[in-house]
């Protein structure tokens, strides 16, 4: 057996916890050392259980393994280990890191400035136009966008930083060979292609529900920070929020309307104390990136810290609030009275036609060739039947 | 002896003439009907039999055969009793021959010899008055009901023994006292009571204008269905051949009640979604008109659409293009009318408020709402000329009251739109604007050079379908009809495009 089946092997046992499996491999130093180890060296490590030990010795099937490792190579998946060098270094700093991943597409993004991206999966039009044009924004920057390619706020993200030829890592619940969901097919493909699929799952691992937690732990493992764009009350995404701030993160959450259920979760975190996303530029004034080494050093002296740092949400930026007169002047130039009467009417949430021609007492008639003609300036869009939101 | 009277045979919603022909001649004493019959016809026989001798008359013991001409068609219910004993008596020279000349038969006779009435008797009168017949003995409860059709004389017959009088001694009738004066069927529901909604109002008279397929979707308590039932006080009068059409039809299902007068008001069918395939199409061994021919000319509305079950709904898709239904039974093919508006109404998800201002109630999941879409196909929601989301009802439009339009002001734009394509359609088979045929669109629907960019560009942004792209411009021509204008114009268009049909392409995004 080559090395690459012993990392194979432990990588691809899911016996144990990630917790057990890193402290096996700091005792024995390598797979191959594990593998090679008989039940007495177990035992006397003093965590292992009987069971647990029967079974490490029962999934030692070395025809099994290779057979298992050609497929995965013949798959074009990659793997790193803890005990490789390229294992992503943040991730490396976490307490229960996996220790093992699959992968296809570059793994050298995880050591650039990496921005993690959550938020729920049934988002509004609202929290998916935002989350695109963050996602571009920061992606035109060099920034890393990583996120899990569910549906919602995670696809809306992944296709926003590839729209700006940005990269991207996506972090799956299963085998990385599989696209879930289906409706994400052009990211992944994009993303094995042109960025990063990354799984702790060994291939032929269906993605599960209760793969998901994990999931996350991983998402904000990798990321400096964690952007939380769209959650309710009570939301997967604020379980990342936890393995987060465990893991030392910052994080920031955007606003919604305090009436609006679907940002209720993203309101609490602001006041909790996280960040308040209002504009690309407006974070990256606060966000420091931090090389991924400097979490190695990190983690001798100070191994977590809370959520607070230094901001400066206080401070106006005047070039962001010029930029932003301008554009809105520029807007206005081009549009008729009544076409800017039309426009300011509508929202990042979608409103319907009928709501509009009410707060506006417009002619049917003439309401819709205004509406068209923003839609054909590219101002607004048809979310959904008869219902439009702005796009810029 | 030989003798015949005539008669006639319902087949679907279209009669036909029977001879029927009695001969009485020397053997073994029996009663024998022949001529491709069903069991009711058959029966006949001992009703005759009882009728007769409940009556007065005794059958001669001898050989009597009676057979309905033409012999290969089958014949149906109950209606040619009176016709049969007729007959035999004037084998028997009981009822002289001369006055059985011009008169049609029809009614059921019960054993002491009273004619019951028989369901179907306008397309039965219809079928005699096209064969030249002037006169029809019919049941005393079906006289109204026969006098629908003009220039024919009607003899209503209470009993065998009245008309065996009647036929030899001209001994006058009872004539059925005339029905108090009609009753209106009061419309309650009135677009005056509908506050705000002008978006889905103007989606109402439009469809209606055109006869355009609509379809709404929208939360519960929206007012869907509330809208829908006040879209028969939009309707616009049946022409008196529509009149006829339409009461034939009911006629034959039995639906005239007491009253029988002419269907004068467009039906508004909105049958509950457990229908069955056939309750909707029509079917039975001897086939019967379904809901959608009893909507002929008129509504069929379909509140819930996606809780139909999937194959009765996609039944619509034949009819909803040609007009008509074929019923194929082992009793031979029957065809339906079945030119009807399909107004429909469903919400967007199980719960009904995905993608609404209280989306964020929505606990719906994607597979469970592919689920709900996935029982209405992609080609009937093509087939919606008009689709229109509906929005709840706000706080101050709920409080308002009065001045909302009311529906007779509707109506009278409805009526002068449907004037206007009256006359652009004289010389064609079809009357309204959503039934232009896609090749004599650019004949009817001519669009200038600014309209033809416009649509151009919708066609390429919004991925229409050769399908949809000539139903908006179909709408456009009705909205242009409604504004009174010769050229339809880019605001009308542009209008008919927001009404354009619903795609799940819209669900597809929302679910990303």
């Amino acid at each position: 057996m080559t090395d690459l089946c012993y990392e194979y092997w432990w990588a691809s046992y899911y016996g144990l916890t990630d917790l057990k499996k890193c402290r096996m491999f700091e005792a024995f130093g390598n797979a191959k050392e594990i593998y090679l180890a008989d039940a007495k060296a177990y035992e006397g490590l003093g965590f292992l259980s009987k069971e647990q030990i029967s079974s490490i010795q029962t999934s030692k099937q070395e025809r099994w393994i290779e057979k298992k490792t050609e497929e995965m190579i013949a798959k074009g998946i990659s793997l790193t280990t803890l005990a490789m060098e390229d294992y992503p270094k943040r991730l490396r700093c976490i307490p229960d890191a996996p220790y093992g991943l699959f992968y296809v597409g570059d793994l050298s993004l995880t050591e650039k400035p990496c921005i993690g991206m959550v938020g729920a999966r049934r988002a509004s039009a609202y929290g998916r136009t935002m989350s695109e044009h963050f996602a571009m924004n920061l992606a035109a920057k060099d920034y890393v966008i990583v996120s899990g390619m569910a549906r919602g706020i995670d696809g809306a993200s992944h296709r926003g930083a590839l729209k700006a030829n940005g990269k991207s890592i996506a972090v799956l619940g299963g085998g990385v060979e599989f696209c879930y969901p289906k409706e994400n097919r052009e990211i992944y493909e994009a993303l094995k292609e042109n960025g990063l699929v990354i799984s702790q799952y060994c291939p032929g691992t269906m993605p599960i529900a209760r793969f998901f937690p994990a999931r996350n732990r991983i998402i904000s493992g990798l990321s400096d920070v964690i952007m939380v764009m769209e959650a309710k009350e009570k939301s997967g995404s604020l379980i990342t929020v936890d393995f987060a701030l465990e893991q030392g993160r910052d994080i920031y959450a955007m606003p919604g309307r305090i009436t609006d259920t679907m940002s209720l979760g993203c309101n609490l975190l602001i006041r909790q104390g996280a960040g308040i996303l209002q504009s690309p530029d407006l974070f990256l004034e606060d966000y420091v990136p931090r090389s991924a080494d400097s979490y190695m050093e990190e983690i001798e002296r100070v191994p977590k810290h809370t959520i607070t740092s230094s901001r400066k949400t206080d401070k106006i930026d005047k070039i962001s609030t010029v930029e932003m007169e301008n554009s809105d002047n520029i807007k206005n130039f081009s549009l008729e009275k009544e076409e800017s009467l039309v426009y300011s009417c509508f929202d990042f949430y979608a409103r319907s036609i009928q709501d509009v021609a009410d707060e506006t007492g417009l002619d049917l008639l003439k309401l819709i060739s205004i509406v068209m003609r923003l839609c054909e300036l590219g101002l607004l869009k048809e979310s959904f039947k008869n219902q439009y939101i702005r796009c810029k | 002896m030989y003798k015949a009277v005539m008669s006639t045979n319902l087949s679907g919603i279209e009669s036909s003439m029977v001879r029927v022909e009695a001969d009485i001649s020397e053997g073994m004493p029996m009663f024998e009907l022949v001529g491709y019959l069903s069991s009711e016809v058959r029966e006949a026989k001992d009703r005759v039999r009882g009728a007769l001798r409940n009556s007065g008359y005794v059958l001669p013991i001898k050989r009597i055969t009676v057979n309905l001409s033409p012999a290969n068609v089958k014949k149906n219910g109950s209606g040619f009793d009176l016709a049969i004993a007729i007959a035999v008596l004037a084998a028997n020279g009981e009822i002289h021959p001369k006055s059985l000349e011009d008169r049609m038969f029809i009614g059921e006779l019960g054993l002491n010899g009273e004619v019951h009435p028989v369901t179907g008797i306008l397309p039965m009168v219809l079928a005699a008055r096209d064969a030249g017949i002037h006169q029809v003995i019919l049941p005393y409860e079906n006289y109204q009901e026969g006098l629908l059709v003009p220039d024919m004389i009607i003899h209503p017959a209470r009993n065998l023994s009245q008309v065996i009088a009647f036929l030899n001694e001209q001994t006058p009738l009872e004539i059925p006292e005339e029905a108090g004066s009609e009753t209106m069927h009061g419309i309650t529901h009135d677009f005056a009571y509908i506050n705000g909604q002008q978006f889905l109002r103007k989606a109402c008279e439009i469809a209606v204008s055109g006869m355009h397929n609509f379809l709404m979707i929208g939360p519960p308590g929206a007012g869907k269905s509330m809208v829908a039932k006040c879209i028969p006080s939009i309707l616009p009068p049946m022409s008196l051949e529509e009149q006829l059409e339409v009461s034939k039809i009911y006629s034959v299902c039995g639906l005239f009640g007491e009253n029988p007068s002419l269907i004068r008001q467009r039906p508004f069918r909105a049958p509950h979604h457990t229908i069955s395939s056939n309750g909707l199409a029509g079917g039975g061994s001897i086939p019967h008109p379904g809901e959608i021919s009893l909507a002929h000319r008129g509504v069929l509305f379909l509140d819930e659409l996606p809780e139909f079950r999937r194959e009765t709904i996609e039944i619509l898709r034949q009819p909803l293009e040609d007009k008509v239904i074929h019923v194929s039974r082992v009793n031979g093919d029957f065809t339906f009318p079945a030119n009807f508006m399909l107004v429909s109404a469903m919400n967007p998800c199980p719960c009904g408020y995905f993608a609404s201002a209280d989306a964020g109630r929505c606990r719906c999941t994607k597979p469970q709402i592919d689920r709900y879409l996935g029982r209405i196909s992609q080609p009937l929601l093509d087939r919606m000329d008009i689709c229109v989301s509906v929005e709840k009802v706000q706080y101050n439009d709920i409080v308002k009251t009065g001045g909302n339009e009311s529906s007779a002001d509707i109506r009278k734009r409805v009526v002068a739109a449907q004037e206007i394509q009256k006359k652009r359609f004289a010389k064609e088979p079809y009357r309204f604007n959503s039934e232009i045929p896609a090749r004599d669109i650019p004949r009817f629907c001519p669009l200038g050079e600014q309209e033809t960019a416009f649509m151009k560009q919708q066609f390429e942004h919004l991925g229409l379908t050769a399908r949809t792209y000539h139903k908006v411009i179909r709408v456009a021509r009705t909205i242009a009809d409604l504004e009174g204008m010769e050229q339809i114009g880019i605001e009308h268009l542009m209008l008919a495009s927001t009404y354009k049909s619903m795609d799940k392409k819209y669900w597809e995004v929302e679910l990303q």
